[in-house]
């Protein structure tokens, strides 16, 4: 048997063929489709597309380069403020650790000896001066650190997140979108004067679909602690609230757009929930 | 005779490697990752031809299966009992069910207390939340009489809970008006 294996072994050619996935793939074919899919019910009920003016930072002054429309399931979402709360919730929960710590009474000095005899003196019985009940005690059920205070919201409940976060920063017209976040100077006063005129307010997030921005911006706001730059990946609910104002550039809206949109309508989601349940079969 | 065949198999596998025979045979068990042979160089492995885009590409991508809920075909009827959406009857209503991602309609059934409680919940209801309440309110006292109906509205939420298992009465109703 073993030589008729050897013989079939040594027949075999030396050539074989692989087969290459073609580069198109078939996400970033569907996600043009995506964007279009807008009221796809045909319903009064259902929210139109938001219109948004396209702004500039080369100069103070407001400059309106342009109209972009942005995805109503994205921009114009619900605003459920209960589901904002919990996002914001888990975000402070889930990199806290409490360090809070007390003795039991096995922890704590002393206490062996059984402070007076059981019976003859009148008094109440006891085993150990740092019982719970003495003064000076052990503490039962007391904090223990280190306490881990991760978990993670379901999946749907942070993509809603994201969506009426992003929502109800454009409703109260917290959110602008920029051509792109390119400034004459790196001068850090160019860019407060900047904010002040447009009536930013004290905080602004700006959020990029790259995060290697303009050399410019990244020395101007190096300085300032209330004008922060993120890259979309990084965005969250947590500093959308956070920051006053919003501001995206053109090119992240629509990732972000895109992003959101095929998250919302892909076939694997309930994967993205499997790491974390805790039952793991 | 076997022996000797085994060794010439092996020599061809690993002409670069000198190594004591009797050891390499042991060692040589590819198809686990740990006690395969190391990567010698692109020359010395077999010739490969790469091709790009082949016709017999839509094979493997129906086999992948899509990325994306595709969208119901549009048939007359649908075994399931399942329809779309109908735009014709529902223009007039004053309120709108919006489908789930799967396209199906949002009544569920919430069992709680291990059986004993039993209620409907409907979900992403749009504009008169209060009318389409009284609506369902009337389709259920036509099956259980003069009864009191319990319902609940969640106007954040733009949920409606209704007391008892009404699900496939609610879904039969709400197919009929068109949503």
């Amino acid at each position: 048997m073993l030589r008729n294996i050897v013989k079939t072994l040594l027949k075999v050619p030396n050539t074989r063929q692989f087969v290459t996935a073609p580069t198109s793939s078939i996400i970033t074919q569907s996600k043009d489709r995506l964007a279009e899919q807008i009221n796809q019910y045909n319903s009064k009920f259902l929210p139109e597309p938001r219109e948004v003016w396209i702004e500039n930072l080369d100069t103070e002054e407001t400059n309106r380069l342009g109209l972009m429309k942005l995805h109503p399931e994205v921009f114009a979402d619900t605003p459920r403020i209960d589901i904002v709360q919990r996002n914001v919730q888990w975000q402070k929960m889930y990199r806290f650790v409490s360090f809070a710590h007390s003795k039991t009474r096995a922890e704590k000095r002393g206490g062996g000896r059984k402070p007076w005899p059981q019976k003859g003196l009148g008094r109440a019985r006891h085993g150990s001066i740092r019982s719970p009940i003495f003064r000076g005690g052990g503490r039962c059920h007391g904090p223990r650190s280190p306490t881990p205070h991760f978990y993670m919201l379901p999946f749907w409940l942070r993509l809603k997140g994201l969506t009426t976060t992003l929502s109800i920063k454009l409703a109260q017209d917290d959110l602008h979108v920029v051509k792109d976040l390119e400034i004459p100077t790196n001068d850090k006063e160019y860019i407060k004067s900047l904010v002040e005129k447009r009536n930013w307010g004290p905080s602004v997030l700006i959020v990029d679909d790259n995060d290697i921005m303009p050399k410019n911006i990244t020395i101007a706001t190096d300085e300032i602690s209330y004008i922060n730059l993120m890259p979309v990946y990084g965005l969250n609910v947590y500093s959308m609230l956070k920051y006053n104002t919003l501001v995206l550039t053109k090119a992240a809206a629509e990732k972000i757009q895109e992003k959101i949109l095929f998250n919302l309508r892909r076939t694997d989601a309930y994967k993205m929930e499997a790491k974390f349940k805790v039952n793991q079969n | 005779m076997a022996f000797r065949n085994l060794l010439k198999l092996q020599k061809q596998l690993i002409p670069q490697l000198n190594i004591n025979r009797s050891i390499a045979i042991m060692s040589i068990k590819c198809g686990r990752f740990k006690s395969s042979e190391k990567f010698q160089g692109i020359q010395n492995h077999p010739n490969v031809e790469v091709i790009e885009n082949p016709p017999e590409w839509k094979y493997v991508e129906h086999l992948l299966g899509s990325k994306l809920i595709p969208q119901p075909e549009t048939k007359s009827e649908y075994p399931s009992g399942w329809q779309p959406q109908n735009p014709e009857k529902y223009k007039e209503l004053p309120y709108f069910i919006k489908r789930t991602r799967n396209f199906m309609l949002p009544v569920y059934l919430d069992v709680t207390f291990r059986g004993t409680r039993r209620k409907t919940f409907i979900k992403n209801i749009e504009g008169d939340i209060w009318k389409l309440e009284q609506d369902l309110i009337d389709v259920i006292k036509q099956r259980i009489g003069n009864n009191p109906v319990y319902s609940q509205i969640n106007e954040m939420n733009r949920s409606i809970t209704i007391k008892g298992d009404y699900v496939t009465l609610i879904q039969k109703y709400l197919y009929s008006i068109g949503l």
